[in-house]
């Protein structure tokens, strides 16, 4: 069949990422013509992908499935196998794509107002638009240089955007206030870039070494005959483990996990719509994405093949989960840009996707548990990471300001806001009955159903980090839209400007948002008694078919009804601890948070360990950038001043010295001293012209050259042959 | 064979000369490009003339002889690997040569240019179709000579003087290093055609002999291709070169010194002699390349660097010693050719254009000359192994060849460096897309045929990014020779 | 043989010192270290072509290439006084030192 009949049979997966980025292309041609064509063409490109999204829910249907379809060979791979474009359509796709693109569209259409007046809006709608493309992209594809693709391309849209204001305008520093270092949004760009890339170079490596192995890129294959080449791997002891580790390498720098997460909270200097979607809602998700997807190899090498080094996969993700979740949530509870906590929230929240990842390889019958878990919590994270941060983008649009400190009483202006927020830090927060209860409930629940000693520290680690969730929620709340109004509002209604309620576009699809997360969350409470509404088990359902279909045998559960009960009462010790210590210090005022810290010894200095970020941020400036440029210094200075210069000085001086001790030498000699004078003499003036020419740049370049033409004769002679 | 009518291409340079003369005695405008742009397409025609004859020899191999048959006469032994080189130097040169006739427009002296550009490429023709040392060294030294002069050709100016002086004097020495390898070699075989001397050495147990020649070559070759720590004429000769020179020094003239050092490595070595050195030449050629790329300001200068950190790439695929490994190598050398000569020609449409070269001064000069910049962006971006354009393919068949023979640090060294890389051509890109322009000045877009050449170039980037079959099928072609068809290669002359 | 060590060690000392010469800084010297490398290569080839002295032939092929680089050498010495001529109109010296404003 050819390529186009391939297409137009199911367009649904095709049409979902070619649109957007053709749409992306088209986008400066439109705006050529006219504004508002363009910014309306922008919404209609990403409705056409949210539409090719949805085309594909029929697919979920077990009968209708469509599972990988391959498009066109794209070239042959040195060990003959060819490498096909195509896309692997099964549930965990569809759903993760559908989420990606409804909240893409709201998103555009928020930023139509969001960004109304910005002079460089073709930039702008490229980017998202292309973003939008490479991520559906990105989930759909069916082998892993594909993804690859989608990976590369939404890491330079997120580049791209989070630099968007390139000018570097003062207003658009970020960090702060003074004594804390700023930074600019290019600058920011540019370490999102790097830190990723960091996380790109093993994800690379790994690719590389699985692909010796299994000989296919291709994920169905991959996992299909995982037996197989997973055992030739074992042989080579460590290997799997390698693998695994680089692996995550990718995941962990995308989705801003410990120790590649300094990038995220920087990524704010974008516009607030971008930070929702890129780097709230769905690039960070990317990872979760792709740990899910190669979870059933290592599952597999785990409890099929009974190899121990495959489950480092599993440890190591979960322990990264659990301590980012701990690590992010500590810093959210100081940080003092309303963005920024939001961006940290972030990041604990994707801990714990990845904690529920890694949970389901920790024990034989956790599996299904553990994947349903983290989808889940990414699903319903999405939905209300995303309203908060578009709420967020509402409340900077109106007051102008990015630190929390400078708002204050806003609620009674921006009513609708307040509450959309409000809600959804409910439901971020895990109050029941919200989404964020039910997801985050069941990650513990996989936990218990793990139950070995690692997955309890785990758990209590994310318990703890649940506690500060509540915390630092209450916190941001107060400090935006109760209290007194502060200073910086004062003086600013005092020069004329009003803070208002936003804008329509702004505020509808944020109630969109935050009526699906409230839909969500009242099936997951009729759920409870009618099964066949609970969003859980029909994200299991899901998970389930998945596997059925990449045909991953699955070890039975057995779910004791105590495990539930016993999670909720973790769950409300968690929220009443927690809403104590979060009422008594940020909603009553009755102990001066402030005073408190700073009078307290103790507190003080976990305080400024908290606000500089554990000195993570510092450390890795001072050895990835001051060390690098230092090791370029060296390499210029030392290498050419101090060590090739002083090595061709030195070798003439010790001629020089050599020469004037024969020189001496037979000067002094009796016989050879008047018989043969001008022979040393030669030789001395030969050698300080040999001393002279050394500063010649032409003659140090001949000079390299026999530098390694004798290193390679002393070697060669050295040992035997080359 | 004896000598066909096929390789009447070989005497264009004296053409390019009489149409030269022709011109300047009775002032005919135009005639002496017109003439040395049909020659370079006569060139191009030639060697796919060759390439039908290679297609249909029973043993894909041609031989012509010139004075009686091997060992005692000169002969060119012309497999795929050689039409491929071949093909590649004579399309750049075709695309050179186009994009002189606007670049060199207001220089003197242009009958010496055309000539000397032409016997380059000559040159280079005769090195890729060489079946013995004779042949190989005369016009190994006359792509040389062309190029010593091409470097200096603005005499005017003392940085070309200065560097074209450095690039001759290690340019010579390398050749005559090569001379006394060729004598050692001659030496120990009796003869010097390949075939033969292959038939000899190949199968020796290693002995300081067979080292010491193995060492002389490598600095010899070493020289020509710029590996590190021979390269250091490089970045001075290419920058100051005209801007097609450049294109052509870097695009294409290291690369049959790469080409030259495969044929002898291959031909007369076991690949488990000189696999360790060269991946460890290779290591450090990148990462020098890359590292001294990244502080440069001035745009030619940067792009030279680069040239050596991708020689470094190639050297990769060298040093495996497999089929896999030099189907990278080749295919990369043929990509590496289009994205050096799209981002040399684009370089010299700004440099005429504006007259800068320090990067931090070119902020904004995107917008005014748009189609350059997009001819450079992609470039670039194909240099750096941006998926969807050629050296994204090549780079990756280079730096995942490693994981077959055994040796993945380099691999992992590899994806470091190309990463590592990309910081210095996006930081071009984006000083040419954003920032203040330079102030009070009218910049206009280069003239049309200036524009035309690397915009084609860059398409072809493009499309052999997203169909890289098409060059894969040839490069593959190319390193079958190497490997399996070395008994082939021997067995014509016999 | 003892004649081959001779033969060979003359021209890898030729080799040296022409190198040696080529790193000082007189340009006209470092021409003549490159013509040095070139006849020690032009000694090994004809050193060799009289291998077949026994079968009463001398071997063309080594003399022949022989000839070939001493003509190409020529031309690269032709080239290279080109090139200090002009070299010595612009910096007014034939110093190889003062030819050093092209660096990193």
């Amino acid at each position: 069949m050819n390529p186009i009949e391939i297409i137009l049979e199911h367009p649904g997966p095709w049409l979902a990422w070619i649109i957007p980025i053709l749409g992306a292309i088209m986008m400066p041609i439109l705006g050529k013509i006219n504004h508002k064509l363009r910014d309306y063409g922008a919404v209609f490109f990403a409705f056409l992908a949210l539409v090719s999204c949805i085309s594909m829910i029929p697919y979920l249907n077990a009968e209708h499935a469509l599972g990988d379809i391959k498009l066109i060979t794209w070239m042959t791979l040195p060990n003959g196998t060819p490498l096909e474009f195509g896309v692997l359509v099964d549930p965990l796709s569809i759903l993760i794509c559908n989420v990606v693109a409804f909240i893409s569209f709201l998103i555009i259409v928020y930023s139509t107002s969001y960004m109304h007046g910005d002079p460089h809006m073709d930039r702008y709608w490229f980017l998202f638009l292309y973003f939008i493309g490479s991520m559906l992209l990105l989930v759909l594809a069916d082998n892993l240089v594909m993804t690859l693709i989608g990976w590369e391309g939404v890491g330079l849209c997120s580049y791209g955007l989070i630099g968007y204001y390139y000018r570097d305008a003062k207003e658009r520093w970020l960090g702060g206030p003074p004594p804390t270092k700023m930074y600019p949004p290019s600058h920011a760009g540019m370490k999102a870039f790097v830190v990723t890339g960091i996380g790109d170079v093993f994800i690379l490596a790994s690719i590389f070494i699985l692909y010796q192995y299994a000989g296919t890129f291709n994920y169905a294959e991959l996992i299909k005959h995982s037996e197989e080449w997973l055992s030739h791997m074992a042989a080579v002891p460590g290997l799997i483990s390698i693998m695994a580790i680089f692996l995550l390498g990718g995941p962990i720098g995308k989705s801003a996990q410990f120790p590649l997460h300094e990038w995220l909270p920087e990524a704010m200097a974008g516009p607030t719509s971008v930070s929702a979607l890129i780097h709230a809602a769905t690039m960070v998700k990317a990872g979760v994405y792709l740990v899910a997807r190669m979870s059933p190899i290592f599952y597999i090498g785990t409890w099929n093949l009974h190899l121990p080094e495959a489950q480092v996969y599993f440890i190591a993700i979960a322990c990264i989960g659990a301590f980012t979740a701990f690590l992010a949530a500590s810093q959210a509870l100081v940080a003092l840009e309303l963005k920024k906590v939001l961006a940290y929230s972030t990041v604990s929240q994707i801990g714990y996707m990845m904690l529920g990842l890694g949970l389901s390889g920790l024990s034989e019958g956790a599996f299904v548990a553990g994947l349903t878990s983290g989808i889940f919590h990414l699903v319903s994270h999405a939905l209300f990471k995303a309203a908060l941060f578009l709420c967020a983008g509402s409340v900077i649009h109106s007051v102008e300001t990015i630190y929390m400190s400078n708002m204050g009483g806003l609620g009674k202006y921006m009513p609708i806001t307040k509450i959309l927020m409000l809600l959804s830090t409910l439901s971020l927060a895990g109050i029941p009955p919200f989404s964020g209860f039910w997801s985050k409930d069941s990650i513990f629940i996989a936990g218990l159903i793990v139950g070995t000693p690692l997955a309890m520290v785990l758990y209590l680690v994310a318990a703890i980090s649940a506690a500060l969730t509540l915390i630092y929620s209450i916190r941001y709340i107060w400090m935006v839209f109760y209290g007194d109004k502060s200073k910086f509002i004062k003086d600013l209604e005092h020069h004329g400007h009003h803070v208002h309620e936003a804008s329509k576009t702004m505020w509808i699809p944020i109630a969109i948002l935050v009526i699906v997360m409230s839909g969500v969350s009242l099936l997951g409470l009729v759920g409870q008694a009618i099964p066949s509404l609970n969003p859980e088990i029909f994200i299991e359902h899901q998970i389930d078919v998945t596997l059925e279909n990449l045909h991953v045998e699955l070890h039975p559960t057995h779910v004791e009804g105590t495990t539930k009960l016993l999670a909720y009462a973790s769950s409300a010790t968690i929220i009443l601890v927690g809403g104590i210590i979060g009422w008594l210090f940020y909603w009553t005022r009755k102990i001066n948070s402030w005073e408190f810290v700073t009078k307290n010894k103790i507190l003080k200095p976990i305080h400024s360990f908290l606000w500089n970020r554990w000195f993570l941020n510092d450390l890795y400036y001072l050895i990835f950038v001051q060390g690098i440029l230092a090791l370029g210094k060296v390499i210029f200075d030392l290498f050419e001043v101090k060590i090739m210069i002083p090595i061709s000085d030195y070798v003439a001086g010790m001629s020089q010295k050599i020469s004037k001790v024969t020189y001496s030498n037979i000067e002094e000699g009796i016989i050879f001293g008047k018989i043969n004078t001008s022979f040393p003499k030669l030789i001395l003036s030969v050698y300080q012209n040999f001393r002279k020419t050394q500063t010649g740049l032409l003659s140090i370049n001949i000079v390299y050259i026999m530098i390694l033409f004798a290193a390679m004769m002393i070697w060669m002679i050295y040992f035997g042959g080359l | 064979m004896v000598m066909s009518i096929e390789m009447l291409f070989l005497f264009s340079p004296f053409i390019v000369v009489l149409a030269g003369l022709l011109s300047e005695r009775f002032n005919i405008n135009n005639l002496r490009e017109s003439v040395a742009i049909l020659l370079s397409v006569f060139n191009v025609y030639s060697i796919y003339l060759i390439y039908n004859l290679v297609q249909n020899s029973s043993t894909k191999i041609i031989l012509f002889t010139l004075g009686g048959y091997p060992p005692l006469g000169a002969c060119f032994e012309i497999d795929m690997l050689g039409v491929f080189m071949a093909f590649s130097a004579t399309f750049l040169g075709l695309l050179a040569t186009i994009y002189s006739v606007s670049y060199m427009s207001h220089d003197t002296r242009k009958t010496e240019y055309y000539t000397l550009l032409n016997s380059l490429v000559i040159g280079m023709v005769g090195v890729a179709f060489a079946g013995d040392f004779l042949t190989f060294f005369g016009f190994w030294e006359l792509m040389g000579i062309a190029s010593y002069v091409l470097v200096a050709f603005r005499k005017e100016s003392w940085g070309p003087i200065e560097a074209g002086f450095k690039y001759m004097v290690m340019g010579a020495v390398g050749s005559t290093l090569l001379l006394f390898g060729i004598g050692l070699v001659y030496g120990m075989a009796g003869t010097v055609n390949f075939a033969q001397i292959s038939l000899v050495l190949k199968n020796q147990p290693f002995s300081y002999w067979i080292g010491l020649i193995l060492i002389v070559f490598t600095v010899g070759f070493g020289v020509k291709s710029a590996i590190v720590p021979m390269h250091t004429w490089l970045p001075d000769a290419h920058p100051e070169a005209p801007s097609p020179i450049s294109a052509m020094l870097s695009g294409i003239l290291i690369e049959i010194g790469l080409f030259g050092l495969i044929r002898v490595l291959y031909l007369f070595f076991d690949s488990s002699l000189f696999m360790m050195p060269f991946a460890f030449l290779a290591i450090i050629t990148m990462t020098v390349g890359n590292i001294m790329a990244l502080r440069q300001d001035d745009l030619k200068r940067m792009l030279a660097y680069s040239s050596i950190a991708q020689i470094g790439y190639m050297l990769i695929g060298v040093s495996t010693g497999l089929e896999y490994g030099l189907l990278g190598t080749f295919l990369h050398i043929f990509n590496h050719l289009l994205m050096k000569g799209v981002a040399f020609l684009a370089a010299g449409n700004i440099i005429h254009q504006t007259g800068l070269r320090d990067i931090n001064k070119l902020s904004g000069v995107g917008r005014m000359m748009p189609y350059t910049t997009i001819s450079i962006s992609i470039a670039l971006l194909g240099l750096g192994g941006v998926p969807g354009t050629s050296g994204f393919i090549s780079k990756f068949i280079l730096l995942s060849s490693p994981l077959y023979s055994g040796l993945p640090i380099l691999t992992l060294l590899g994806v470091l460096n190309a990463t590592f890389s990309m910081a210095y051509y996006l930081r071009v890109i984006i000083t040419l897309l954003s920032g203040k322009t330079v102030e009070g000045s009218e910049i206009k877009e280069a003239p049309l045929l200036m524009i035309i050449v690397p915009l084609l170039m860059s398409f072809l980037i493009l499309v052999l990014g997203i169909f890289p079959e098409i060059s894969i099928d040839y490069a593959s072609k190319a390193s079958k020779t190497l490997i399996e068809g070395l008994s082939n290669y021997i067995g014509v002359i016999f | 043989m003892p004649n081959d060590l001779a033969f060979l060690g003359t021209a890898f000392a030729l080799v040296c010192i022409g190198l040696y010469c080529v790193t000082h800084k007189n340009m006209i010297r470092i021409l003549l270290g490159i013509e040095m490398i070139l006849n020690a290569g032009n000694l090994v080839l004809v050193y060799f072509s009289s291998y077949r002295l026994s079968l009463g032939v001398v071997d063309p092929l080594g003399q022949s290439l022989s000839f070939l680089s001493i003509i190409l050498g020529g031309c690269i010495l032709a080239v290279g006084l080109a090139l200090v001529v002009n070299a010595f109109k612009h910096f007014k010296s034939v110093d190889v030192e003062k030819l050093r404003r092209l660096k990193w």
